[in-house]
């Protein structure tokens, strides 16, 4: 059987228009993924300070939610870390996957907000900033886990698809971009700075959006105290109020 | 003398062949579809719902198979849309593509110069196989392999035949949605886009031909299959993630698969009997239990077993000896491009030294039937009733492993699965 080949020209011509094809499509998603970053959609007015305060980690999930957050990088300082029960539902009999799903969104509470903010699409990378002592608690309990990258003052873990880096103060690398911060009280203990607003400026940190949390669950009262004074110094929008 | 590969194309095909096509693909589809609104949800079905909303609504690819390429979460995704959230809406592309896998197993006989008696018995074997019709009867995309390879193959020997650049370019485009399945679907192409690629060479007069071949063969099978399952990855993109962000995910769904002892609250390695070594495919019965959890008002876990028919399964090594003797001895080219094929798609999990679960089995099935399809065939010239005979046990077994498969459970049934089955796998598993 004789085989009919199409002249070299005919082949390089659709060799050509698939790979410009394929070429065209890779610049177009990486500035999709950029373009759709819109942590700004809760910045205050221009002149205001970039920072609110906000009762606990969920008050923050359901104030990004509701504002339709996506894509940040969110920077956390924090001394304590939770262990989330699972944050999916499944569908109850008639209820459908679109109504599971706000269910799930309904129940978030402090403990599970870091997970939700991933969940929801609203966080796409989390840096966890700690002090000394609880980050070698947190480095014991990961010991051996698969994953597991130690470098010196912290670590990344991925959780999943999850990129998440944890460091000491003095080993935080600020982000290339602009980020959301959240502070915990329970941050505020020995080996982490009290200024934390000028500490952030300090490291590089581009605070598009700061969040205070008056609460975490695990603070003493000094350690709100301290949040509240934060909040005072930065000048942020009261509990609850508008951005 | 057996005709070369591709060549034996037919430029259209006989009555006699679309007839056997149609008869199968009706086949097929009546098996997967029968009583599948009925059937119960199993956990796996819910979480590919929970995931396909999640990944396409807010590009975070969990609960389940954060790991895997992400083309079953569009699919599902647009199917729970059109048909609502239950059991058609999760599992309507596996019933399809599951069915299709049919027909394309037996088209692929075809195009090797199996004859279309092998055809006919490669689709049969494909159609009523108890644990491929499990795998096209859930919303998991373990089935999807057992098509896009097929197909992207398929096309390649249509390209081979008739050498129309639109052939290779539809084998790319099978390519990536394989991809975008799972990555397996890369062996069995690449080792069948290797062969055409080389012989297509070797018909070259001239180095610009041979060169512009190349670069056809690089754009079609490397580039637009590329593409194609990079743009499955656009609700993630749309979740603000960048190009590099995107080369660091495939780094950690490259560690998390090979590394992979099972997801949290999923089924875990050595969950008895059920996680065979890849190399005892096809040498001792293979099956995947569903365990449904007790709907209220009734206390009684609900089993889906699927089990392989183990007498075409086991038939599968005997006929790979048989196929491997006439490819050396005789120079057989369709019982050469046979074997290589299954071995291309089978071997990478035989290599493997993590647990690997019988799902991955499901796209292998494809190559291995045409294989068995071909050496029954060829065998029943010289030996008729042993042949026959081994037909019958396999209807037979067909026949009783397909209840449990969809979930009917009979005290014949039963005993059948649990003779087959480790029993501790028919208990409910361990809490996780």
């Amino acid at each position: 059987m004789r085989l009919e080949q199409s002249p070299p020209h005919a082949r390089l011509r659709w060799a050509a228009a698939l790979t410009a094809l394929a070429i065209t499509l890779v610049p177009c998603l990486d500035a999709l993924g950029r373009a759709s970053r819109s942590p700004a959609r809760l910045t205050p007015a221009p002149g205001s300070a970039p920072w609110v305060m906000v009762p606990d980690a969920a008050s923050a999930y359901r104030l990004m939610s509701a504002a339709g957050v996506r894509g940040c990088w969110l920077v956390v300082l924090t001394g304590r870390w939770s262990r989330p029960r699972s944050l999916w539902s499944r569908p109850r009999p008639g209820e459908g996957f679109a109504a599971a799903a706000a269910r799930a969104r309904a129940v978030v509470d402090a403990d599970g907000a870091l997970f939700a903010l991933a969940r929801d699409g609203i966080a796409r990378r989390l840096d966890l900033v700690m002090p000394p002592a609880v980050l070698e608690r947190r480095m014991a309990e990961v010991a051996g886990q698969k994953g597991l990258a130690v470098r010196e003052g912290g670590f990344s873990l991925p959780y999943d698809a999850l990129e998440r880096r944890f460091s000491v103060p003095d080993a935080f690398a600020a982000p290339r971009e602009k980020v959301v911060v959240l502070v915990e009280p329970s941050f505020f203990q020995e080996g982490a700075p009290a200024e934390a607003a000028s500490w952030l400026a300090s490291r590089g940190t581009q605070v598009e959006l700061g969040l205070i949390a008056t609460d975490d669950g695990q603070s003493t009262a000094a350690q709100r105290a301290a949040a509240l004074a934060l909040g005072d110094a930065v000048g942020a929008a009261a509990p609850g109020g508008p951005p | 003398m057996t005709a070369p590969p591709g060549a034996s194309f037919p430029r259209s095909p006989t009555a006699s062949v679309t007839r056997l096509l149609i008869a199968l693909t009706a086949l097929a589809l009546l098996m997967r579809s029968i009583g599948l609104g009925a059937q119960v949800l199993a956990p796996d079905d819910v979480a590919v719902g929970i995931t396909a909303h999640s990944f396409v609504e807010r590009g975070w690819p969990e609960p389940t198979m954060w790991n895997h390429p992400r083309l079953r979460d569009l699919l599902v995704y647009l199917s729970l849309h059109a048909l609502g959230d239950g059991a058609w809406g999760l599992k309507l592309w596996s019933v399809l593509l599951g069915t299709l896998s049919v027909p394309a197993t037996a088209a692929l006989v075809l195009a090797l110069g199996g004859g279309i008696g092998a055809a006919g018995v490669a689709g049969l074997l494909v159609a009523l196989d108890p644990l491929h019709l499990d795998f096209s009867r859930q919303a998991i995309n373990d089935v999807y392999l057992a098509f896009f390879p097929v197909a992207a193959i398929l096309a390649t020997l249509r390209y081979r035949a008739r050498r129309r650049p639109g052939w290779l370019a539809v084998a790319g485009l099978m390519l990536g949605l394989g991809l975008a399945s799972k990555w397996g679907a890369a062996f069995p192409v690449g080792a069948a886009a290797a062969v055409v690629w080389v012989e297509a060479l070797g018909a070259e007069r001239s180095a610009r031909g041979r060169a512009a071949e190349t670069t056809l063969f690089l754009a079609c099978l490397v580039i637009l299959p590329l593409a194609v399952y990079l743009a499955t990855f656009l609700p993630w993109f749309a979740a603000g993630h960048d190009l590099p962000e995107w080369l660091g995910l495939q780094r950690a769904m490259a560690f998390e698969t090979a590394t992979h002892t099972g997801y949290p609250g999923s089924k875990r390695p050595g969950f008895p009997g059920e996680i065979l070594s890849p190399i005892r495919w096809f040498a001792a019965p293979t099956w995947f239990v569903s365990h449904i959890p007790p709907e209220t008002g009734s206390e009684r876990m609900r089993l889906l077993a699927g089990v392989g028919n183990p007498a075409t399964w086991m038939a599968t090594l005997p006929s790979l000896a048989w196929a491997s003797k006439r490819w050396l001895r005789d120079h057989d080219r369709a019982a050469g491009w046979l074997a290589l094929l299954f071995l291309a798609a089978w071997l990478p999990f035989v290599v493997v030294r993590r647990p690997i679960w019988p799902n991955s089995a499901i796209g292998v099935l494809p190559f291995a039937f045409a294989l068995v399809a071909w050496a029954a065939v060829r065998l029943h010239s010289r030996l008729p009733w042993p042949v026959r005979a081994w037909g019958a046990l396999a209807a037979l077994l067909a026949a009783l492993l397909w209840w449990p498969a969809v979930g009917v459970e009979t005290p014949v049934m039963e005993r059948t699965v649990r003779a087959l089955v480790s029993p501790a796998a028919l208990e409910p598993p361990p809490s996780p």
